[in-house]
C-alpha cells in the first residue's frame, strides 16, 4: 500500500473528513483534519506524493473557501507552496488572500513581502509590491515592520537615495506603535549630513530658505550654518515627535492597549461585550479623524475578529453613505456581511435601502426572491420577526398590487404563540389600512382568526382593541357606522369569550382613546 | 399686617407668628426669635429649640398679654399642622395651654389632639385620664369617648393602657353588664397583655357581677393566643412605633411590608377582621408617615370593601399629607375615581375635577391629567349612546368641539371664564392636549378633514405646540391618514431642527414612516419623490431616514460638507466625549500620500497647530450647566 492509499485508509482520516463534512463550519474540525494531514505528508518536500500534495492543497482551499477570513491559513498554505517550490503558486495565493482583505491584511503583506525579498529579483518589481502595500496597510499602527522591511530595501535596491529619505519622512507623520524607532533613524541621518548642499535630501530648498533661514547656495563659511541647519532640523524633529507622540498615547491608551483579539475567530467564539464596543468607539474616533485611508484600514482590521457581528458592516456601510457618498461601496460591504453575519436582518434592510437608492430594483427583487427560497417559499415561518416585516414592506413596495402580502401575513398569524411578536404584527398591520382595504384586512385577518377561533389571539384583548380600531380609522364609513358596527360586531363577539374579564381592561383603554362616551355601553355588554 | 415668611409647609407659605409681637418683647428674647426665624423644618433638633424657647417664655413671663399668647399659640399651630403625629409637643402644648389659659383651653386642645392624630394611644389616654379626673360626673359623655377611642385604638397591640382604664372606669361606676361586654371583646382581640385580660375574664364570669356567663371562653382564649403567637413575629420586631422626621430604618420598612402581607394573605385562616387589619395600616401610617408605598397598600385594599365615600376620604388624606414627587398615589385616586364614576356619577365627576384641577396646578408638567379629565367631561357633559339617533349623537359632538375650541381660544387669548372649569384648568402644557382632542372630533368624528387641516395649519404656529408630542404624533397621523407624503418628509425633515421632540418619539417616528412609504408608496412614485426632496435638501424616506435615528440633528451631507472640521466639537471631543482637547496636529500631513509622489524631491517641513497647548489641562464640557440648565460659561 502506497503512502496516499495508507493515509486516506486510515481510520483517523475517515473520521475527520467526517466531522467536517457534518459540520463544514466547525473551525476545529478543520484545523484537525490539516493538522493530521501535514503530519502524515511529513516532510513536507518535493519528494511529496502527488495525490498527497492534491490532497493537502485541496483541503486547504476547502478550509480558506469555509473561512475566508483566517489569514495565518493563506499564509501557511503559501509558505507550503514555497517549500515545495511553487513559487507561482505562493504568488497565486497570497494575492488571493490579500484580494479577500482588500489588500488591507498588514500580516499576509508582511509575510508575502518577507518572501518577495527572497524571490523577486527584479528591484522595480519588489518596490511595486512595497507601493502597492504602502498604499494598504501603511497607516496600520502596528506596520513598523514594514516600514522597516521597506526602508531597508529602498536602500539596498533603489537607486534613488532620495526615496529612502521621503519614505523615512512619511513614517515619522505616522502614528505608529513603534514610532520612536524611526525618529531615530531620522536623528542619525541628521547627525550624518557632512555638508549643507545633502541638506535638501531631507528638506526642499525653498522650506530650508523660508522656514529655516538657510540657503544652501550662498557662500561664505558653511560649518556654523550647517550647524544651525542640523539645530533647526532637530527642533522640528522633536516637535513633530511630540504631536506624534501624543497621537500614539491617544490610540494606544483608548484603544489599542484593550483589545485582546485581533484575528479572526470562528462563529462559535464569541466576543465579549465591551470589547464590541471598543471597537465601534475605535470606529467612530478613526472616522472623525477624517483620514480615509485609515478608516477603511480599521473598519477592515475590525472585520477579522468581529466578521460574525453584523454591527460592524453596518457601521462600515453608514460611514460609506454618510460621509462618503459610497452606495456602491456600502453595497459590496453590505453583500459581503450578509454572507459572513451570524445575524442578517438588519443587514438586509440596509442593503434593500441602498438598493432602493441605487434604483436597483430588480436586484432587489432577486435578492427579497432569494431570502423568499432560503425560507422554501414559506418566509412566514421564520422566528426572525424583523427579516419577515421587512420582507413584507419591501415587497409591498415593489410590487403594491401583490394581494398575496395579507395571505402571507395571515399565514405567519395562523402559527399563533409559535412564533415571535403576533401582536406586534397584528399592530403593524393597521399601517396597511388604505382608503379601500380596511375590510380586506378586516375579513382577511381578523375574521379568519375568529373564523379559525385561534384562541391565541380571540382570549386576548389586544386583538378585540386592535379590531376595534382598525374599524374606528376606516376611512369609507362614518362616525356613526363605525361606532355602531365596534359595538355590535367586535364588541358583542369579545364578550362571549370566556376571558371577557381581562379583554375588557383593553377595550377600555381603547374606549378611554376613541370613543369615552360608549365605556358605559361596554361595561353594561361585558357584565 | 402680617409677613410671609419662606417655610415651605409642603402646600404654601406660613405666616409671620412674631409679626405682632412688641419689638421690645423680641429684642428681649432672642432666643424665640432666632429659634422661630431661623427654623429648619426637616430637623427635630430645631423644631425641638423652638418648643424650648416658647416654653421659656411661659415661665418667663407669668402672665403674658394676650399678643404672647396669641403668638405662642400659633407657633404650636403652625408646628403641629405641619407635623400632626408628634405626640409629645401635643402634650407640651397642653401643658402650655393650661399654664396660659387654665383647664378648659387644656381639655379642648387635648379633644383637638385626639381629633388631628386619632390613632395615638398616648394622646387618648391623656384624654380620657384628664376627662376622668376633672369631669367625674359626665359619665355618659366619658363613656361615649372610650367608645370612640375603643374603635380608634382598641385593636393596637400594644394598647392595653387604654383597655386597663376602660375597665377601670367601668369597674369604678360598677356597670358590670358593660364590663362584661368589654371582656367579652378584648379576649378577642390580639394584645400583648393578652393573658392578663383573660385572667380577668375568667374571674370576673367567677365573680358574682358577671351578667352572663361564657362556656366558650378557654376556646376564645386559644384563639387569642393563636393570633398573637401568628403576629407576634412581626410585632416584636417593630422598634420606631412613632413619628419622626428622620428616614425610617429599611430592616423597620421590610418589617412592615412583611407584617402587612401575612395579615393580608392569612386573613381567611386567622380570621383577621377588618377593624384589626386597619389598625395594622394606621399604626404603620404613623412611623411611614410619609412613605407613599403604604399609602397605596392601605387603599388597594381598602378599595376592595368598603364603600365609595370612605375610601375617597382616605385618598384624600394620603394626597394631602404625601410629600409632593409622591405621584403614583394620586394618579392612582384620579384611576379610582375614574373607574368608580358609575357608582355616583355627579358625586365621582365633581370630585374628579376638583382633584384634577389641583393636580393639574401641582404637577403642570403632567398633560395625562388633562386627557383623563376630557374623557370624563365627554362621558358626563357630552355622553350620547348609540341607541340615540344620529342628529342627537351628532348634535352632542358638535356642541363638544364647540366647548374645546371655546376653552381653546380663551386661554390663548387670556380670557378665561372663571366659572368653567376646564378654561381654569389650562396651561401651557396641557393646552395642547385639548387642542388635539378638538381636531381629532372634528377629523375623526365630524369628518371635516379640511377644519382639520386649517387647525394645523394655525396652531403648528404656535410656540405653545412647538414641543408637544401628542400634537405632533397627531399631525403625523393625520397626514398618513392623508397619505400627503410631501407634508409627511417636511415633517420627518422638520424633527430636530424646527420641531422638538424628544429622540426616541423621533426615532420611533422614523421607523414608523419608512415602513408607512414602503407599505403605502411605490417604486414610480420614489423615483420622483426622490427627485423633489433632493431639490429641496430633504432626505429620502427610505435611505436616509435611518441616519437620523439617535441624531435628530442629522442632515443630508452634514459631515461632507464641514471645512474647519478640526473647530467642530466632534473632533475635539473624539474619543473622551465631554472632555474637550486642543490636540496639536500637522497641518500639511503627508502620510496621506504616496511615497511615489514625492518624486525626487523631500516633503515639506512639517507645520503644526496647537502645539503650544500640548501641556494645556484638559477641559471639561459641563453639558449639565450649559446646555441643560441654560447656564453660560
Amino acid at each position: 500500500m502506497d503512502r496516499f492509499s495508507r493515509v486516506v485508509s486510515d481510520p483517523a482520516f475517515s473520521e475527520l473528513t467526517l466531522e467536517v463534512a457534518r459540520f463544514p463550519k466547525s473551525l476545529e474540525g478543520w484545523e484537525r483534519l490539516l493538522n493530521h494531514l501535514t503530519t502524515v505528508a511529513s516532510p513536507l518536500n518535493k519528494n511529496i506524493d502527488t495525490r498527497l500534495y492534491q490532497l493537502l492543497i485541496s483541503t486547504y482551499q476547502s478550509f480558506l473557501c469555509q473561512f475566508p477570513y483566517l489569514e495565518n491559513y493563506y499564509v501557511d498554505y503559501a509558505l507550503l507552496e514555497y517549500r515545495l517550490g511553487h513559487l507561482n503558486k505562493m504568488h497565486r495565493i497570497f494575492q488571493h488572500g490579500l484580494a479577500v482583505f482588500n489588500n488591507k491584511s498588514l500580516l499576509l503583506w508582511t509575510s508575502y513581502l518577507k518572501i518577495c525579498n527572497e524571490v523577486v529579483p527584479k528591484s522595480k518589481q519588489l518596490l511595486e509590491k512595497y507601493e502597492l502595500a504602502e498604499d494598504h496597510i501603511g497607516m496600520h499602527f502596528f506596520a513598523g515592520e514594514f516600514w522597516q522591511m521597506y526602508l531597508e530595501q529602498v536602500k539596498l535596491r533603489s537607486n534613488q537615495q532620495q526615496r529612502f529619505f521621503s519614505i523615512l519622512r512619511k513614517t515619522l507623520e505616522i502614528p505608529l506603535y513603534s514610532f520612536s524607532h524611526f525618529y531615530a533613524v531620522w536623528l542619525r541621518c541628521v547627525d550624518d549630513i557632512q555638508d549643507l548642499s545633502q541638506l535638501k535630501k531631507l528638506a526642499p530648498k525653498e522650506d530650508l530658505i523660508k522656514k529655516l533661514k538657510i540657503d544652501i547656495d550662498t557662500g561664505g563659511r558653511k560649518g556654523p550654518r550647517l550647524q544651525e541647519a542640523k539645530k533647526l532640523l532637530r527642533k522640528f524633529t522633536r516637535e513633530l515627535y511630540l504631536v506624534i507622540q501624543y497621537q500614539v498615547l491617544e490610540i494606544y491608551s483608548l484603544y489599542e492597549s484593550k483589545i485582546q483579539t485581533r484575528y479572526y475567530v470562528s462563529p462559535e467564539t464569541l466576543i465579549p461585550t465591551h470589547e464590541l464596543e471598543l471597537w465601534q468607539k475605535y470606529l467612530e474616533y478613526t472616522v472623525n479623524l477624517k483620514i480615509d485611508d485609515l478608516t477603511h484600514l480599521n473598519f477592515q482590521r475590525a472585520l477579522l475578529p468581529l466578521a460574525h457581528y453584523d454591527i460592524v458592516w453596518i457601521q462600515y456601510a453608514r460611514w460609506l453613505v454618510d460621509w462618503k457618498e459610497d452606495l456602491l461601496t456600502a453595497k459590496q460591504v453590505l453583500t459581503k456581511g450578509i454572507s459572513l453575519s451570524l445575524k442578517k436582518s438588519k443587514l438586509l434592510k440596509f442593503l434593500y435601502t441602498i438598493l432602493c437608492s441605487l434604483n436597483e430594483f430588480d436586484q432587489l427583487q432577486w435578492i427579497i426572491d432569494h431570502v423568499e427560497t432560503a425560507y422554501s417559499n414559506h418566509i412566514e415561518e421564520t422566528d426572525d420577526f424583523e427579516l419577515f416585516w421587512d420582507y413584507v414592506h419591501f415587497q409591498l413596495f415593489i410590487k403594491p398590487q401583490s394581494g398575496d402580502v395579507l395571505d402571507i401575513i395571515s399565514r405567519r398569524l395562523d402559527h399563533c404563540q409559535a412564533r415571535e411578536g403576533q401582536f406586534l404584527l397584528l399592530s403593524a398591520l393597521l399601517q396597511l389600512q388604505k382608503m379601500d382595504n380596511t375590510s380586506s384586512i378586516e375579513d382577511r385577518i381578523f375574521q379568519h382568526l375568529i373564523k379559525n377561533n385561534w384562541d391565541y389571539y380571540l382570549k386576548d384583548g389586544r386583538f378585540w382593541s386592535l379590531y376595534s380600531r382598525l374599524i374606528y380609522l376606516d376611512p369609507n364609513r362614518s362616525y356613526l357606522e363605525r361606532r355602531r358596527c365596534i359595538s355590535n360586531q367586535v364588541w358583542t363577539k369579545a364578550r362571549e369569550r370566556p376571558t371577557k374579564s381581562e379583554i375588557l381592561p383593553h377595550l377600555q383603554q381603547f374606549c378611554q382613546s376613541y370613543l369615552p362616551e360608549d365605556i358605559d355601553h361596554l361595561e353594561d355588554l361585558f357584565q | 399686617m402680617e409677613t410671609v415668611i419662606g417655610i415651605d409647609d409642603g402646600n404654601q407659605s406660613v405666616s409671620n407668628a412674631l409679626a405682632e409681637l412688641d419689638p421690645s418683647f423680641l429684642k428681649e428674647n432672642p432666643l424665640l426669635v432666632n429659634a422661630y426665624t431661623k427654623i429648619k423644618w426637616d430637623d427635630t433638633n430645631s423644631l425641638n429649640a423652638l418648643i424650648s424657647a416658647v416654653e421659656q417664655i411661659v415661665v418667663k413671663y407669668k402672665d403674658p398679654n394676650v399678643t404672647i399668647k396669641g403668638t405662642i399659640e400659633k407657633i404650636y399651630d403652625q408646628l403641629l399642622g405641619k407635623y400632626p403625629l408628634f405626640f409629645g409637643y401635643w402634650k407640651r402644648f397642653t401643658a402650655v395651654e393650661y399654664q396660659l389659659f387654665g383647664l378648659q383651653k387644656s381639655i379642648d386642645t387635648l379633644t383637638r389632639a385626639v381629633e388631628t392624630f386619632p390613632t395615638s394611644i398616648e394622646l387618648w389616654c391623656d384624654y380620657l385620664n384628664v376627662l376622668c379626673a376633672n369631669n367625674p360626673n359626665e359619665i355618659d359623655l366619658i363613656r361615649r369617648k372610650f367608645r370612640t377611642a375603643k374603635s380608634l385604638v382598641g385593636y393596637q397591640f400594644l394598647s392595653h393602657t387604654f383597655w386597663d382604664k376602660y375597665i377601670e372606669f367601668e369597674t369604678k361606676h360598677e356597670e358590670w353588664g358593660n364590663l362584661g361586654n368589654i371582656y367579652q371583646e378584648l379576649v378577642t382581640i390580639a394584645l400583648h397583655q393578652y393573658a392578663k385580660y383573660g385572667a380577668a375574664y375568667k374571674a370576673y364570669l367567677r365573680s358574682g357581677n358577671a351578667a352572663f356567663q361564657d362556656p366558650d371562653v378557654d376556646a376564645k382564649l386559644r384563639k387569642t393566643q393563636n393570633l398573637v403567637n401568628a403576629i407576634w413575629p412581626f410585632e416584636s420586631k417593630i422598634k420606631q412605633s412613632f413619628f419622626n422626621l428622620t428616614p425610617v430604618a429599611q430592616t423597620e420598612l421590610q418589617n412592615w411590608d412583611q407584617y402587612l402581607d401575612f395579615i393580608l394573605s392569612n386573613r381567611q385562616k386567622f380570621n383577621f377582621t377588618n377593624p384589626f387589619i386597619i389598625s395594622v395600616f394606621e399604626r404603620c401610617l404613623i412611623p411611614c408617615f410619609y412613605y407613599e408605598h403604604f399609602w397605596i397598600r392601605y387603599v388597594s385594599w381598602f378599595e376592595d370593601w368598603e364603600e365609595l365615600p370612605h375610601v375617597v376620604e382616605l385618598y384624600q388624606r394620603g394626597s394631602a399629607v404625601l410629600p409632593l414627587n409622591c405621584k403614583t398615589f394620586r394618579i392612582r385616586f384620579l384611576g379610582f375615581l375614574k373607574k368608580s364614576f358609575r357608582i355616583n356619577k355627579d358625586y365621582v365627576y365633581s370630585l374628579f375635577e376638583e382633584t384634577a384641577a389641583s393636580y393639574m396646578e401641582r404637577f403642570p408638567s403632567d398633560a395625562f391629567i388633562m386627557t383623563d379629565y376630557l374623557a370624563l367631561l365627554k362621558r358626563h357633559q357630552f355622553l350620547s349612546s348609540i341607541d340615540q339617533n344620529d342628529e342627537e349623537i351628532l348634535q352632542k359632538q358638535v356642541c363638544y368641539a364647540k366647548y374645546l375650541e371655546t376653552a381653546i381660544t380663551n386661554y390663548l387669548q387670556s380670557k378665561i371664564a372663571k366659572d368653567i372649569p376646564l378654561q381654569e384648568m389650562l396651561n401651557d402644557i396641557n393646552i395642547p392636549i385639548v387642542v388635539v382632542e378638538l381636531i381629532k372630533i372634528t377629523w375623526l368624528v365630524l369628518k371635516n378633514t379640511m377644519q382639520a387641516r386649517k387647525y394645523f395649519i394655525f396652531y403648528s404656529k404656535n410656540p405653545l405646540m412647538k414641543s408637544s408630542v401628542t400634537y405632533w404624533l397627531t399631525y403625523y397621523k393625520f397626514e398618513k391618514w392623508c397619505q400627503n407624503y410631501t407634508k409627511l418628509n417636511r415633517f420627518i425633515n422638520d424633527l430636530g431642527t424646527k420641531i422638538f421632540l424628544p429622540t426616541a418619539i423621533v426615532n420611533d417616528l422614523l421607523e414608523d414612516y419608512r415602513n408607512f412609504y414602503l407599505a403605502n408608496s411605490n417604486v414610480m412614485h420614489f423615483q420622483n419623490f426622490v427627485q423633489s426632496t433632493n431639490e429641496r435638501k430633504e432626505m429620502d424616506p427610505i435611505l436616509l431616514t435611518e441616519f437620523k435615528m439617535n441624531d435628530p440633528n442629522w442632515l443630508p451631507g452634514i459631515h461632507r460638507e464641514s471645512n474647519d472640521w478640526h473647530k467642530t466639537r466632534e473632533f475635539r471631543e473624539n474619543g473622551h466625549p465631554g472632555i474637550i482637547d486642543e490636540r496639536p496636529q500637522i497641518t500639511n500631513l503627508i502620510c496621506q500620500y504616496k511615497s511615489k509622489f514625492f518624486d525626487n524631491q523631500p516633503p515639506s517641513i512639517p507645520a503644526f497647530r496647537n502645539l503650544e497647548k500640548i501641556n494645556q489641562p484638559l477641559k471639561y464640557n459641563d453639558y449639565l450647566t450649559k446646555e441643560y440648565l441654560g447656564i453660560g460659561d
